[in-house]
């Protein structure tokens, strides 16, 4: 419908390799972290957090 | 929309939901009692931009642990059939198949799903909830939860696309949510595409 914000795969995939870091509002569990990120990829500036 | 990364003022590109990255993890079981549940909301995104900066710094499907859930729900919804935007749904589910290519079917299948919701490229979109992919020891799965179970032409239109988007041509199942709660492990899918 009319004003959608349509994107093709394509289109997409063109801003794949321009946002790496994670974003600066970014904050995660430790015990999630452990499980979810990616270790081979390098330093960000998001926040880990204690569990509690 | 203004952000700042790579050194200069970059125009985001807004999306028409926002999406919720939603993590179960299955070895904190254990620490339900602390957790309450174990599913935890894990970012928000909204643009083109943050959700490439989150995809980029999480595991792949495959590489993530055996019996993890992980869950990409449009904002406001919570993945569970108790939400009021899911208990009337169900979902369609596809399984990659493994083969020569180990997992490598399980990543592609993930993101192009990802890509085609947050794209809006499905005529049914509204329908959609969202998608998780379920990391398991037999058989690995992909679903897509949609709101309206009984709308069967919202839901054939919804996994025709699917199955084009992913390339897959094998049969997939509808199973309604209300199905699955009553009948367990015996419910049995209500379409097929």
């Amino acid at each position: 419908s009319e004003g959608e914000r349509k994107y093709t795969r394509d289109f997409l995939l063109t801003y794949k390799d321009l946002n790496q870091e994670l974003p600066v509002n970014f904050e995660i569990r430790q015990d999630v972290a452990e499980h979810l990120l990616n270790p081979e990829v390098g330093s960000s500036p998001g926040r880990i957090l204690d569990q509690q | 929309v203004q952000g700042g990364r790579g050194g200069g003022e970059v125009e985001e590109h807004p999306l028409e939901h926002p999406w919720t990255f939603w993590f179960d993890n299955p070895n904190g079981k254990q620490k339900q009692a602390t957790w309450g549940s174990s599913i935890r909301a894990v970012y928000t995104f909204s643009t083109v931009e943050d959700f490439w900066c989150l995809y980029n710094n999480v595991l792949q499907p495959s590489k993530l642990g055996t019996g993890t859930d992980f869950h990409c729900f449009k904002a406001g919804i919570e993945p569970k059939w108790e939400d009021p935007k899911c208990t009337n749904g169900g979902k369609w589910t596809a399984s990659p198949p493994r083969g020569t290519v180990g997992k490598g079917a399980l990543d592609i299948f993930w993101l192009h799903t990802l890509l085609a919701m947050i794209g809006e490229q499905f005529d049914e979109g509204d329908e959609i909830c969202g998608a998780v992919v379920s990391v398991r020891a037999r058989q690995d799965k992909i679903s897509i939860w949609t709101k309206t179970a009984s709308n069967e032409a919202a839901q054939v239109s919804i996994g025709k696309q699917w199955k084009d988007i992913l390339d897959f041509n094998e049969k997939i199942g509808y199973l309604v949510h209300d199905d699955a709660k009553r009948q367990d492990k015996s419910a049995k899918n209500r379409y097929y595409v």
